[in-house]
């Protein structure tokens, strides 16, 4: 029996239309994630593994458009294509469903808010019906009820058979009343606390009452990492997330981010261009050139055995201690006038005069090793 | 490891000598110092003419600062800098200082002050002011982390690289552009870049013109603050290899600083580990990656990701984080972190003690200083 | 030798790169309709203002004793009552027998040059200001700043009137006056010289000329040695408002320039340039004022539109030109008799249109302002 894929990109083609001209800043993108499985893609800057997992996000903003192609996304047992859906049913799976993880985390938390409150608006915006029934439950258990307590309930059953009920966003407008709402803030602060623990961290309870200013960058990294996972995603997607961090603070998240995936079972994507991390992390690599994947393999065939030239000159290029150092030579092209034909031809070794042509189509050319290069078609 | 022909081992070009540099810290009604931080704490090193020294060490360490208080971008808050200083010169000071802290008699100390000022005066670059300060931007230069802020966004190229000229008026006016263009040749460049402004280029370029200006002078020491973290790994290869072309046609020294453990190892020849503003550990290349002593050096190596994924790593990360350098801990300032820390660790701090070789560590349990 | 062509060459690779920002700066202004509106708004008045000698010919012998000014309004009519608009007079004459046509298109040259004088010199002034506060911070920027802050204290318009009313009716430069603001700003300069610490040489020498400064300052007040005027110009009442407006306005530039100087001043390259050795003012020069003075540029068009505004409304409460000057606030002040009554509405020609003139000036320049800003957003957002 297959194992359905989790994400499936077929064909992503996405342009900019700017004054300068139009960039094709995906020309083609070919992706697969399994499930459970942690999914690497390298790349220079440029070459579009960023706009890739805002594609899935579906955030692409004007100038962007997405022009062609198909990303499927496999939740819940159904298959979903996020470039037919509208904005309200995206905005069901974002957070919930896939999550994204960005590079500057200071920059993605909101510096007028606390931890907690970031953290409780997600679990509002996704789980609040289970915080009602939790609340609610915890309310019944109590042994003594006062007259507060049975009026709270009155409350939270009526908010549990309608969560969006006008007449309890009414009440919770209301400076006194509003306190009904104590019991719900306690279940979602239980809930924080327990994520941010799980996420490695000393002290939890101050940890959730800070401002991201006062947390350092490490322990921001993992509130939100802790956002991320909030919901539980089948997806995770980390773009960069440890690239501004401490080599020793890298560790810790990538160590992170392993035990959570044992946990929580989810797929993650994560974006660098640190064949290191790579290395380390990631059970298949997909490399990136100026808008195309050029291959995609398990790790260790990968680096043991690359088979697009790019790859390979790329992993030539990480210098070693006593040989002289070798680069690419050339830069990466200008998406605006794309080159014809394959996009690396210029910078490559073994250009045929196909390769200036046709663009080469992504093949499967052993078991789980696509590349996308004319050495290996017909 | 990178070879050491053409570094004289016993010509050296820059001591550093105690150097500190403190940021006092404002609170308070009347905006008093109620703390300090300590970002460069009494660090002495020697770098050798011709050679590229590594200093590396994570965020909060100092390496930034110590880069920029040497050349004198930052004012030292004490210490001593001697630059192209002969051996007698400083040997003569050392004796002196010597001198002074054994001496009772107050005359003949007041004489040995004033004769250790007047030479500070002469040699000391932590000292130097006015058009002294001004000629030794001529010697020393800087190439920044991100090229993207370090250049004048409405600058054009030939204006950047040739304001260091324009300002030191090393040759006429009219001779300048033929100077700007035989630098950018030098560094990968050519005449249709002159007129044009930085934003137009890729990173990897923007850090050549910001090469060229650092080099136009001719200086004899340039500091490297991270000139490679802020471009692809592709580039990386193009520019360490440029480094290392410039040193050898130009007669450089460098000091290069970094985070990136793999960086360092390629390229220079000796390296110094720094930890909350002070080394904690100085030997050659070599020796640090295949024997380090310290553990925090031993730490950093682990942590560092190999591109290798037949050679995971089964190693627990390094619990916590860098303290703040405002209140740092007592003692060696590791211990907190130390997988090996023992009772003297918490209370004294260790000194920076040869382990043999020329292998320098701060470190109790390697140096044995104690007893 | 080059050729000409060939010259003109070399100066176009040299400039590309502005060229190509220029071009397209002015597709951005093409593409939105209110800063097309806006351009051909401020082109038209400009028109007007250059074609002013021929569309309404200063004729001296409508005044006998041969007045010269042109900005005079003629008054050769001796009707009492204001008349509308008619084939000879297109927009009418008010009470006194003035032109409303010759004074408003006068008027537009008298608008420019308020609204261009006041804005470039406040915008001198205030930069200067602004930058030395920000670039050497410490006690000379409390010191500037506090001075701003009391300027900014008072309202605008209450503040111009003010000075409008107490200066002097004409200005004399004698000995003291020269010599004691000379003093101050000197001993300042020492101050700076003696809190950067650079070389004591300079700053003793600093110390001697203001000392020297001083002293003849001291004896002319007490008059030991006699005063001696260097300039006496009269100022019209005109100049006062000039004046009176450069006073009040220059606050606001130097707050706005010191918070960019504030920023620029943190950025790696200005930190680099020093490092290559570069003095103070070619850091300010080269570095800091192209890159913050944008912003300014954007606030100080914004403003010529709203500093003929409040020079019409000093005209209008009569503290502005003289009653026969060509000046729209004038103009509209004319009717300042009928405003609470139902002859406002018989003689709408005397306020209306000059005001639709001073109305959609502003306007002008308002919208070009915004086009200019979101243009040059765009753009920064690039780099």
């Amino acid at each position: 029996m297959e194992i359905e894929n989790i994400v499936d990109v077929e064909n992503l083609m996405l342009r900019f239309y700017t004054y300068e001209g139009i960039v094709e800043a995906l020309d083609g993108v070919n992706l697969h994630i399994k499930p459970n499985e942690i999914l690497g893609v390298v790349g220079e800057t440029g070459c579009g593994k960023s706009v890739t997992s805002l594609a899935i996000l579906g955030i692409v903003m004007p100038p962007g458009r997405i022009e062609n192609g198909k990303i499927i996304i496999n939740v819940n047992g159904k298959q979903i294509d996020i470039l037919k859906l509208h904005e309200e049913a995206i905005r069901k799976i974002r957070g919930k469903d896939i999550s994204m993880v960005f590079q500057e985390p200071r920059a993605y938390l909101n510096p007028v808010y606390t931890v907690f409150d970031q953290i409780s608006e997600v679990l509002i915006e996704h789980r609040k019906q289970e915080f009602i029934n939790r609340a609610l439950q915890t309310l019944k258990n109590q042994p003594k009820k006062s007259t507060i307590t049975n009026f709270y309930i009155s409350i939270y059953e009526k908010w549990s058979k309608n969560p969006n009920s006008l007449l309890i966003r009414f009440l919770s407008k209301i400076p006194i009343l509003r306190r009904f709402q104590n019991p719900f803030k306690k279940e979602l602060r239980k809930e924080v606390v327990q994520l941010l623990k799980s996420l490695g961290m000393a002290d939890p309870e101050r940890v959730a009452d800070s401002y991201p200013h006062e947390l350092s960058g490490g322990m921001a990294q993992r509130v939100v990492i802790a956002m991320a996972l909030a919901c539980n995603p089948t997806l995770l997607i980390c773009d960069e997330p440890t690239t501004n961090l401490d080599v020793t603070v890298q560790a810790q998240i990538l160590e992170l981010i392993r035990a959570l995936r044992a946990k929580f079972k989810s797929s993650i994507l994560y974006i660098t261009h640190d064949l290191g991390v790579i290395a380390e992390l990631c059970e298949r690599v997909a490399v990136m050139y100026a808008g195309n994947v050029v291959e995609l393999a398990p790790v260790i065939e990968l680096f043991k055995n690359p088979l697009h030239p790019y790859t390979r000159a790329l992993l030539e290029s990480i210098p070693r201690p006593g040989q002289p150092f070798k680069s690419i030579p050339g830069i990466v092209p200008s998406l605006i006038n794309p080159p014809k034909g394959c996009r690396f031809n210029e910078r490559c070794n073994y250009a045929m005069d196909i390769c200036y042509k046709i663009k080469p189509k992504f093949i499967k050319v052993k078991e789980d090793h696509f590349v996308a290069c004319h050495l290996y078609g017909e | 490891m990178p070879s050491i022909r053409g570094v004289n081992m016993s010509e050296k070009i820059l001591h550093i000598k105690s150097l500190k540099k403190y940021y006092p810290v404002l609170g308070g009604v009347f905006r008093r110092k109620i703390a300090e931080v300590k970002a460069v704490d009494n660090v002495s090193l020697e770098i050798r003419r011709g050679e590229c020294f590594g200093v590396v060490g994570e965020s909060g360490c100092g390496k930034t600062t110590l880069a920029k208080t040497t050349i004198r971008i930052l004012e030292p808050t004490e210490g001593h800098i001697y630059f192209n200083v002969d051996e007698e010169i400083i040997s003569k000071i050392e004796k002196l200082e010597q001198n002074l802290m054994s001496e009772r008699d107050k005359k003949t100390k007041s004489t040995i002050e004033a004769e250790l000022r007047k030479l500070y005066h002469q040699y000391d670059v932590a000292k130097f002011k006015g058009s002294k300060l001004h000629r030794l931007r001529r010697e020393m230069q800087i190439v920044y982390q991100d090229p993207t802020t370090s250049l004048n966004p409405r600058m054009l190229v030939k204006d950047i690289v040739g304001e260091p000229l324009l300002i030191h008026r090393v040759v006429e006016k009219k001779k300048i552009p033929e100077k700007v263009l035989q630098i950018l040749k030098k560094v990968g460049l050519g005449e249709q870049h002159l007129y044009r402004y930085p934003h137009e280029f890729s990173g990897g370029q923007r850090q050549r013109i910001a090469i060229a200006r650092a080099l136009v002078l001719q200086p004899k020491f340039v500091v490297l603050d991270e000139p490679t973290s802020s471009v692809d790994v592709s580039v990386r290869a193009q520019l360490l290899e440029l480094f290392q072309t410039l040193q050898k046609d130009m007669n450089l020294t460098y000091m290069f600083i970094t985070h990136d453990l793999n960086v360092v190892e390629c390229i220079s020849n000796r390296v110094a580990v720094m930890y909350l503003g002070k080394i904690v550990e100085l030997a050659e290349t070599g020796k640090i990656f295949s024997e380090p002593l310290h553990p925090y050096t031993r730490a950093l190596t682990e942590s560092a990701p190999i591109p290798d994924p037949t050679r995971k790593k089964m190693r627990a990360p390094l619990k916590g984080e860098v303290p703040s350098p405002i209140n740092p801990p007592a003692g060696c300032r590791f211990h907190p972190r130390c997988p090996l820390a023992i009772d003297i660790c918490r209370s004294k701090e260790p000194i920076l003690m040869d382990a043999g070789n020329n292998h320098f560590v701060a470190c109790h349990l390697m140096t044995k200083s104690t007893k | 030798m080059f050729s000409l062509r060939e010259r003109i060459q070399k100066w176009k690779k040299a400039h590309e790169a502005s060229i190509k920002e220029l071009k397209f700066i002015l597709f951005r202004i093409r593409k939105s309709p209110l800063s097309l509106l806006g351009t051909f708004i401020i082109a038209f008045y400009i028109i007007i203002a250059i074609l002013a000698p021929i569309l309404a010919p200063p004729q001296p012998s409508w005044d006998i004793f041969k007045n010269p000014n042109p900005f005079i309004i003629p008054d050769a009519y001796n009707s009492v009552d204001p008349t509308p608009p008619s084939p000879q007079h297109p927009f009418g004459i008010t009470v006194e027998g003035y032109d409303i046509y010759y004074g408003c298109i006068w008027g537009t040259i008298t608008a420019f040059r308020v609204g261009v004088m006041v804005v470039a010199l406040s915008l001198i002034i205030g930069l200067a200001v602004g930058i030395i506060a920000g670039y050497y911070g410490g006690l000379v920027d409390e010191i500037l700043m506090r001075l701003t802050d009391i300027i900014i204290c008072f309202p605008g318009l209450i503040l111009a009137m003010a000075f409008v009313v107490a200066l002097p009716p004409a200005l004399t430069l004698d000995a003291p006056t020269i010599l004691i603001p000379i003093t101050v700003v000197i001993a300042l300069i020492t101050l700076l010289q003696f809190l950067k610490r650079t070389s004591k040489r300079r700053a003793i020498i600093y110390l001697a000329i203001t000392l020297v400064l001083a002293v003849v300052s001291a004896l002319i007040l007490l008059g030991i040695v006699p005063k001696i005027n260097v300039v006496q110009t009269p100022l019209t009442r005109l100049d006062k408002v000039l004046i009176a407006l450069i006073l009040v306005g220059w606050p606001g530039y130097a707050r706005v320039i010191r918070g960019e100087v504030l920023r620029a001043r943190s950025e790696d390259y200005v930190e680099a340039a020093k490092a290559i050795g570069a003095s103070d003012s070619r850091i300010i020069f080269k570095h800091i004022v192209p890159n913050t003075i944008y912003p300014i540029l954007i606030l100080a068009s914004l403003d010529i539109g709203s500093i003929v505004l409040t020079a019409a409304a000093l005209s209008f409460l009569g503290i502005g030109a003289e009653p026969s000057y060509a000046d729209w606030g004038q103009l509209v002040q004319k009717c300042e008799p009928y405003m609470l009554g139902v002859d406002i509405v018989r003689y709408w020609y005397i306020w209306l249109i000059p005001g639709a003139f001073i109305f959609i000036f502003g306007l002008g320049w308002n919208l070009l302002g915004d086009a200019i800003r979101d243009v040059l957003d765009p753009t920064l957002r690039r780099r």
